[in-house]
C-alpha cells in the first residue's frame, strides 16, 4: 500500500489556496464549489475530508473505479456534471478545508480473491470450494461484470435445497410420506424420506411431553408409542399407525444397537438437535449461498429459543428457520406473510389467541407484533431516503415512521390468529406432524379465530382509513378469508413503504460485505429491491417487477463494486467484524472437518457464552447485536458502526479463541466441567490437517496456504514472520511434531486481526 | 479533556470528529490520581430488569380503597389470581388481596394510601423493607423535563425519543440522555469512571465490570467495563506458553490501519492482559454460603444469584486490585410479559415438585437472588458499603392485553443498602423503608396520570413523575460525584433539581 503525500486546500471568504493537487476550487458568491478531478489509476483510491477547524476531519467522498461517491454516514451531496464530480458549500461558517488523499494497492492473486468473496458469501472457503470456483484462470475475472462470480452465483441459486426440516425428518422418522408436490401457502414442501443407511435415527421426536421425554431406547419405553395413537400416516389411503409401523420398522431392523454415544444431545435434553442440524449443514452443505441468506434473513425476522416453554422441540424451530432457507431466493412479501402466520411467531411475540378488545373480559389487543413488525422487519423508526440516510423534517429532527397510535390501530389488525389444531385428523394435504405437545401444533399456519378478530374501521400509517367488514358467519371460510385478507393488507402496506427497500438492504448488506455500506450502495441496492431485477454483464437475477426479489437482492449486494473493488481496503473505514459463529465454522471448513459420529453430524455445543452467538440462542426479538452498534474508540469518533463489536467482549473475544484452540488441536469435544465445544468427553469430530501436515517442513508453502484459507491473503507481512519465526522454531522431526508446527500456525493465525475482520 | 456539561452536549451534537478519547483500562489507571484520593470503600451495583418489569405487580398498594387496591384490581382487569398468587384467571392480571396479606411492608407516609404490599413471591423484600434496608421508588421513568399529563397531551415538552420501544428505552436508562438517540452520549457509569479520576487510584482494574456483557450504561467516553463471566474472567488457553504468548503478544501489538482490525486488537489485548491480573486476585475468593452458588438452598436455576456472586467474589478482591470505588453491572432478561404476565412473575405451581412454590417465577429467583447477596454482604461486613438499585426499560400497561401487558413508561424500582440508623449517623447510608416518589392511584375511573385518558381509550400507561435522573442521582451522589459535577453526569438534572442546593433530591441516601 503506498499512501500518497495529503495535500490540504484551503477555502476562506477572504483568503483561499487553490493549489492542491486533484481539487479544483470555484469561488462562487457565498459559496464555494470544489471540483475532483478523478483519476483512472488502476487499484487506487481517492478520498476527501474536510474539516472546519483542521483538527476534526471528516470523510467527505472517495473514488474508486473512476467514480466519485459520499461515504457513510455523510449526506453531502456530491454532484455529477458530464463526468465532473463536485460538492458544493454554503459557506455559512467562515471557512472550509478539504483535503486530498490518494493511495494505490495491488489486486491480489485470483485465489485470494476467490477467498475473500467465499468469505462474504458462504461459512468460508476450502481448498476445493477454491480450486471449482469458476474462472479461477480468468484474467479479467476482478473485473466488472464479474460473470464468473455470477456464473457462481446463478449455481448456487440452482442447487437443491437443503431443508433443515427435512434433515431432520430423513434422520429421525422411519415411517416417511414421500410426496414432493404438497404445498403450503403455494409454496412447495420438501420431499421426506428416511436414510435407510441409518440402522437407527439420529434424531429423536419430542412428543411425549407430560414427562417431557423424548421417544428413545426403543425397547424399553414401548409404552409412549401408544400414548399417540392417533397418528396415521396421511397418503390417503393407508391408515396404518404410524408408530406401530415406526417401532415394526425398528424391530425389523434386528435387535437394537442404539449406542448412546452416538446420541447427538448431552445432558439428556433435545436442546441441541436443532443446533447440530444447523451446525452440520453450515459445514457440508452445497448450497452455501443459501444457508448464509437464510441465516442472515433468521437475524431480522428473529425468533429464538429463549422464552419458549418447550425449546428441546426441533421440528417446530426447524421449520420455522426453513422460511428463510426456501425463500433465500425468493420474495421478501413471502417472508412476512409465512412469518406472520407462523406459530412460533405468533407464541413469541405473543399475538397467538391475540383478542379484539373486550372481547376476553377487560382487554385491549396486544400490541406486541404490530410494533415488532414495523420496527424490525419492515419500515424501522425512522423515515429513510432510498439510500439509507435519515430524512429530517424542517428544524432537522428525525420523523418518526409511527407513532404509538399507529401501534394501537395495527395490534387491532393481528387479532383472530390462533395456533392451528392438531393436525393428525389426515384433514391436511399434507404429511402428518410428528412432534407435538398435549395435542399443541406449533407446525402448521395460524388459523383464524373469526370472534377474536377486531372489524372496527382503522386508519393505516398516512391516516387512510381500511375496513374488511365480516358479512358471512363467524365459523365460515369466507369469514376466515376476510381476516386474512385485513392481515395482508397491512403486511403489504409496510412492505410497500418506501422506508423497507432501504432498510432491508442495509442490514442485509452489513450481514455480508461491511458494516458502513454508502448511500451509493444502499441506493443500489434499494432499486433492485423495489424493481425485483439484476442485470450484470449478460447475466440477469430476478425478474422484473417483483419487488422485493431475494434474488437479485443478494446478487447485487454481492457484485456491487463497492463489495468487490479490492482498492477500497485503502479506505480504513471499510469493511467489517466478522460473525464469531462464521468464523468458527470457516475454520472447520477449511480444514475439512470430518464426523466421527455414526451419522456423520457436528454437535459443537454450549457456544454462546464463549462466542456471544449460536444457532437458535438470539438473546432476544433484537437479535445478537443492534445495526448501529458503535464500539467505542475509533469506530465511533468516526460515528461508524460495527454491530458485531456488540457480543465481542473480554470474555467471548478470549471466548473465540479458545473455542478455536480446542477445535484444531481437539476436535469438537469438552471437558469438565465446562470447557470445550462438544457435548462429549471424547471427539465427535476433528479437523483433517493432513494437507497441511505434507507442508510443515516448508513453512513458506504453509504459511501461503494458511493465509489464504484462513485471512484470503490479507495476512500482513509483519505477522506473517511472526508466525514464521515462532513455527520454525519449533521441530519437524516427527508427524506429531508437524502437526503441532500447522496446529499452532493455524491458532496463532486466528489471532491475527486479519482473519477476524473482512475488507 | 475535561468534559463538562457544555462540551459534553458539543459533543452529542456533533456525534463525530472528537479528538481520541478511547482509552484502555490500563491507561486510565496511569492517568488518575490528580485530585484528592476518596475514602473509604462503595460499590454500586445496578440490576438490570430487561424487558420491561411490570412493576405495579410488584409493588402493588394494599389498602382497601379506591385509592389503593381497589383501583389497582379494576385497573388490571380484576383478580386473576388465587390466594396463594398462582394464576386462576384468565386475562384479568391483579394479584388477589388475600396474597398480599402476608407481603404487607409497613405503614408508609405521603402516599395516596398507607400500605402497600410487595408480590408474594418477594418475602425477603418484605422483610428488608421493614428493617430500614430496602425502599422502593414510585413512578419513575426516562424524562427530558418536567412533563404534566397537560404537557403531554398538548404535547407542549420535549420527551424521550422512540418512547415506548424497548431498545430506545433501554438506551435511556443507560444515558439518562433521553432527547439523543442511541449511545453516542455515553452511559451514566461510564461517565462517572471518565470523571472520578481520584478513585481507585492504584487500581488493577477499571471502576466499571459487568457480569452481564457490553453494556452503554458502563461504557464512557474514556473508559469502558472490564467484561468478566459471573464464574470469573477468562483466561486465554495457552497462555502458560511463553514463546506462544510472545508471538500473540506482537501480532496485537502490531499497527493495523482498518479501523475494525485496529479496534478489534486492542480489544483483544487489553481482554488478555486484564483477565490476567484481575482472574489471579478473583479466583482466591471464595462464597460463603453454604454450598456456593447454586447450592443447596437456592431452588432454581438462579443466573441473579450467578451474576451476583461474581460481584462479591470482586468486591472481596478489592484490595488486591487496589479498588474503593466500583460499579457493576447485573441483567436479568425475560420480563417482557406481553403473555402469561402472572405465571412469569409468580411461577407455576406443579404440585409435589420443587416448583410447588412458585420457584419457576421470575421474583421468586429475584427474592432469593438478593437474599443470598445480602447474606453474602452481611457475612463479609460489606452491607453498608455497598447499594444495589434496580432499573428496568419501562412500566406496562395496567389493563390487560389477553394474558398480558404492553409497554408503558412508568414504573417502580428499588434500592437496598444497610439502613441509616435511628440516631441518624450510624449504620448505613439508606433511609429505608419508605417509598420515595409518589405512587400513582391506579383506579381506572380517576386516574389524572394516564396518558391516554384524552382519547377515551385509557390503557393504564402512567406518566412518570419522577425522572430517572432524581433517582439516580442519589446513587451517585453516595458514590462520590461531587454536586458540581452532577450535571455533567446527568446533563438534564437541572430541569428537574437544583444539584448545588441539593444533590440528594429524594432524601433517601446520604
Amino acid at each position: 500500500m503506498k499512501l500518497k503525500r495529503i495535500t490540504l486546500l484551503s477555502v476562506a471568504l477572504t483568503t483561499y489556496n487553490a493549489s492542491a493537487e486533484g481539487l479544483e476550487l470555484q469561488l462562487q458568491p457565498n459559496a464555494v464549489k470544489v471540483e475532483f478531478s478523478s483519476n483512472s489509476i488502476p487499484d487506487s483510491l481517492q478520498q476527501v475530508e474536510w474539516s472546519t477547524n483542521l483538527v476534526d476531519w471528516q470523510p467527505l467522498a472517495r473514488n474508486f473505479n473512476n467514480n466519485w461517491q459520499n461515504v457513510f454516514p455523510n449526506t453531502e451531496q456530491i454532484d455529477e456534471d458530464s463526468g465532473v464530480y463536485s460538492h458544493s458549500k454554503d459557506l455559512s461558517n467562515d471557512q472550509v478545508f478539504y483535503r486530498l488523499s490518494t493511495a494505490t494497492t495491488t489486486s491480489p492473486n485470483i485465489t485470494n480473491s476467490v477467498a475473500r468473496f467465499l468469505q462474504q458469501a458462504t461459512f468460508g472457503p476450502s481448498l476445493t470450494t477454491i480450486q471449482q470456483f469458476p474462472g479461477i484462470d480468468d484474467p479479467s475475472f476482478d473485473t466488472a461484470p464479474y460473470s464468473n462470480h455470477a456464473n457462481w452465483i446463478q449455481s448456487q441459486i440452482d442447487l437443491p435445497i437443503t431443508s433443515h426440516r427435512a434433515f431432520f425428518r430423513k434422520r429421525s422418522n422411519p415411517a416417511f410420506i414421500d410426496n414432493p408436490a404438497a404445498t403450503e401457502n403455494g409454496t412447495s414442501l420438501f420431499q421426506v424420506a428416511y436414510d435407510s443407511s441409518l440402522n437407527h435415527p439420529a434424531f429423536n421426536y419430542f412428543i411425549n411431553a407430560q414427562d417431557q421425554q423424548p421417544l428413545e431406547g426403543v425397547a424399553n419405553n414401548l409404552g409412549q408409542f401408544y400414548s399417540f395413537t392417533t397418528w396415521t400416516s396421511a397418503n390417503g389411503s393407508n391408515t396404518t399407525k404410524v408408530e406401530q409401523n415406526r417401532y415394526n420398522d425398528w424391530l425389523a431392523k434386528g435387535p437394537l444397537t442404539w449406542n448412546p454415544n452416538d446420541a447427538i444431545r448431552g445432558g439428556g435434553t433435545l436442546i441441541g438437535q436443532k443446533k447440530t442440524i444447523w451446525y452440520t449443514i453450515a459445514i457440508t452443505a452445497e448450497d452455501q449461498l443459501r444457508q448464509r441468506v437464510a441465516w442472515a434473513l433468521s437475524q431480522i425476522f428473529v425468533l429464538g429459543e429463549e422464552g419458549f416453554k418447550h425449546p428441546q422441540a426441533t421440528e417446530r424451530f426447524v421449520k420455522y428457520y426453513d422460511i428463510f432457507v426456501r425463500n433465500a431466493f425468493g420474495n421478501y412479501r413471502d417472508i412476512l406473510g409465512e412469518v406472520t402466520y407462523s406459530p412460533q411467531m405468533g407464541y413469541y411475540l405473543t399475538y397467538e389467541k391475540n383478542t379484539k378488545e373486550g372481547g376476553e373480559g377487560d382487554n385491549f389487543p396486544d400490541e406486541n407484533y404490530a410494533r415488532e413488525v414495523m420496527q424490525l422487519f419492515t419500515i424501522g423508526l425512522w423515515e429513510l431516503n432510498e439510500d439509507g440516510t435519515f430524512k429530517s423534517d424542517a428544524d432537522g429532527n428525525l420523523i418518526p415512521t409511527y407513532d404509538n397510535d399507529d401501534i394501537t390501530q395495527f395490534a387491532k389488525v393481528f387479532t383472530g390468529l390462533d395456533r392451528p389444531d392438531s393436525n393428525n385428523d389426515n384433514n391436511y394435504p399434507y404429511y402428518p406432524n410428528f412432534e407435538q405437545y398435549q395435542n399443541q401444533n406449533y407446525l402448521d399456519i395460524m388459523k383464524v379465530t373469526v370472534w377474536r378478530h377486531d372489524t372496527s374501521v382503522k386508519t393505516n400509517l398516512y391516516g387512510d382509513a381500511f375496513e374488511f367488514p365480516i358479512n358471512y358467519g363467524y365459523n365460515t371460510p369466507q369469514a376466515e378469508a376476510v381476516v386474512r385478507d385485513e392481515i395482508d393488507y397491512v403486511l403489504d402496506h409496510l412492505f410497500n413503504h418506501t422506508n423497507t427497500p432501504p432498510f432491508v438492504a442495509r442490514q442485509l448488506i452489513q450481514r455480508f460485505t461491511g458494516s458502513n455500506p454508502s448511500p451509493t450502495y444502499i441506493n443500489d441496492i434499494s432499486q433492485v429491491f423495489k424493481s425485483g431485477q439484476f442485470t450484470t454483464g449478460t447475466h440477469t437475477f430476478g425478474s422484473a417487477g417483483d419487488r422485493g426479489n431475494l434474488e437479485a437482492v443478494v446478487a447485487a449486494i454481492l457484485l456491487h463494486p463497492e463489495a468487490r473493488t479490492h482498492a477500497l481496503k485503502l479506505d480504513a473505514t471499510y469493511g467489517k467484524l466478522r460473525e464469531p459463529l462464521i468464523k468458527l465454522i470457516s475454520i472447520a471448513r477449511a480444514f475439512d472437518i470430518t464426523s466421527l459420529q455414526t451419522y456423520g453430524l457436528f454437535p459443537f455445543d454450549n457456544l454462546y457464552d464463549k462466542l456471544g452467538q449460536e444457532p437458535y440462542e438470539y438473546p432476544n426479538v433484537f437479535n445478537f447485536y443492534r445495526p448501529d452498534f458503535q464500539p467505542n474508540g475509533e469506530i465511533l469518533e468516526k460515528n461508524l458502526n460495527a454491530p458485531e463489536f456488540q457480543p465481542l467482549t473480554d470474555v467471548t473475544t478470549i471466548g473465540l479463541a479458545n473455542s478455536l484452540r480446542w477445535l484444531i488441536y481437539e476436535g469438537i469435544k469438552r471437558n469438565t466441567p465446562d470447557t470445550g465445544i462438544g457435548s462429549k468427553w471424547y471427539a465427535q469430530a476433528e479437523l483433517n490437517l493432513n494437507d497441511q501436515i505434507a507442508l510443515a517442513t516448508d513453512s513458506n508453502a504453509l504459511l501461503d496456504q494458511l493465509s489464504t484459507l484462513i485471512t484470503a491473503g490479507r495476512l500482513t507481512d509483519e505477522n506473517r514472520s511472526v508466525i514464521k519465526n515462532y513455527i520454525d522454531s519449533l521441530p519437524s522431526n516427527n508427524n506429531s511434531a508437524k502437526e503441532k508446527r500447522v496446529q499452532d500456525a493455524i491458532w496463532l493465525m486466528i489471532l491475527t486481526p486479519e482473519f477476524n475482520t473482512l475488507y | 479533556m475535561k468534559i463538562d456539561r457544555r462540551n459534553f452536549m458539543q459533543q452529542n451534537c456533533a456525534a463525530v470528529g472528537t479528538a481520541s478519547l478511547y482509552s484502555t483500562l490500563f491507561s486510565l489507571r496511569m492517568t488518575a490520581g490528580a485530585t484528592t484520593q476518596l475514602d473509604g470503600y462503595k460499590a454500586l451495583v445496578v440490576l438490570f430488569l430487561n424487558g420491561g418489569n411490570d412493576s405495579h405487580n410488584m409493588l402493588i398498594p394494599y389498602t382497601n380503597s379506591s385509592n389503593g387496591y381497589q383501583g389497582y384490581q379494576q385497573a388490571r382487569g380484576g383478580v386473576g389470581t388465587d390466594d396463594d398468587g398462582f394464576k386462576t384467571g384468565s386475562s384479568q392480571l391483579a394479584i388477589a388481596r388475600a396474597a398480599l396479606a402476608n407481603t404487607r411492608l409497613n405503614a408508609v407516609d405521603n402516599q395516596p394510601v398507607n400500605r402497600y404490599a410487595v408480590h408474594p413471591r418477594l418475602p425477603f423484600l418484605q422483610q428488608q423493607f421493614n428493617a430500614g434496608n430496602l425502599a422502593f421508588v414510585a413512578n419513575v421513568g426516562t424524562l427530558v423535563e418536567p412533563t404534566t399529563i397537560n404537557d403531554w397531551q398538548q404535547e407542549l415538552t420535549d420527551v424521550p425519543k422512540g418512547l415506548f420501544s424497548h431498545p430506545d428505552h433501554q438506551m435511556h436508562w443507560q444515558t439518562v440522555v433521553p432527547q439523543v438517540r442511541g449511545a453516542t452520549p455515553k452511559g451514566w457509569g461510564g461517565r462517572i469512571a471518565d470523571i472520578l479520576t481520584q478513585a481507585n487510584s492504584n487500581g488493577q482494574v477499571g471502576m466499571n465490570i459487568s457480569m452481564a456483557g457490553n453494556n452503554t450504561l458502563q461504557t464512557g467516553f474514556q473508559t469502558i467495563p472490564y467484561v468478566s463471566a459471573p464464574a470469573g474472567p477468562i483466561l486465554l488457553n495457552q497462555s502458560d506458553n511463553n514463546l506462544l504468548m510472545n508471538a500473540v503478544n506482537s501480532v496485537l501489538g502490531n499497527t493495523y490501519p482498518n479501523m475494525f482490525e485496529k479496534t478489534y486488537a486492542q480489544k483483544k489485548k487489553s481482554a488478555i492482559d486484564t483477565s490476567e491480573i484481575f482472574g489471579t486476585a478473583f479466583d482466591s475468593q471464595s462464597i460463603l454460603t453454604p454450598g456456593g452458588v447454586p447450592n443447596g438452598t437456592l431452588k432454581s436455576t438462579n443466573q441473579t444469584a450467578e451474576q451476583l456472586a461474581g460481584v462479591i467474589k470482586t468486591i472481596k478482591s478489592k484490595d488486591a486490585l487496589n479498588m474503593n470505588r466500583q460499579i457493576f453491572f447485573v441483567e436479568r432478561g425475560g420480563w417482557d410479559h406481553h403473555n402469561e404476565l402472572l405465571d412469569a412473575q409468580g411461577g407455576i405451581r406443579y404440585p409435589n415438585s420443587n416448583y410447588a412454590d412458585g420457584a419457576n417465577g421470575l421474583y421468586f429467583e429475584i427474592n432469593e437472588a438478593l437474599e443470598f447477596f445480602w447474606n453474602e454482604l452481611v457475612l463479609a461486613g460489606l452491607e453498608n458499603d455497598v447499594v444495589l438499585c434496580t432499573i428496568s426499560d419501562f412500566g406496562r400497561t395496567l389493563t390487560s392485553n389477553g394474558l398480558g401487558s404492553d409497554h408503558a413508561w412508568g414504573g417502580n424500582a428499588f434500592v437496598m443498602s444497610g439502613a441509616r440508623a435511628e440516631n441518624g449517623s450510624d449504620g448505613g447510608p439508606l433511609k429505608g423503608g419508605k417509598i420515595y416518589g409518589q405512587y400513582p392511584v391506579l383506579d381506572p375511573n380517576n386516574n389524572p396520570l394516564d396518558l391516554d385518558s384524552h382519547k377515551g381509550k385509557a390503557r393504564g400507561r402512567i406518566l412518570p413523575t419522577l425522572s430517572a435522573d432524581e433517582y439516580l442521582s442519589e446513587l451517585v451522589s453516595w458514590f462520590g460525584v461531587d454536586k458540581t459535577q452532577l450535571a455533567t453526569i446527568f446533563p438534564n438534572c437541572t430541569n428537574f433539581f437544583n444539584p448545588l442546593a441539593n444533590p440528594y433530591p429524594l432524601g433517601m441516601l446520604d
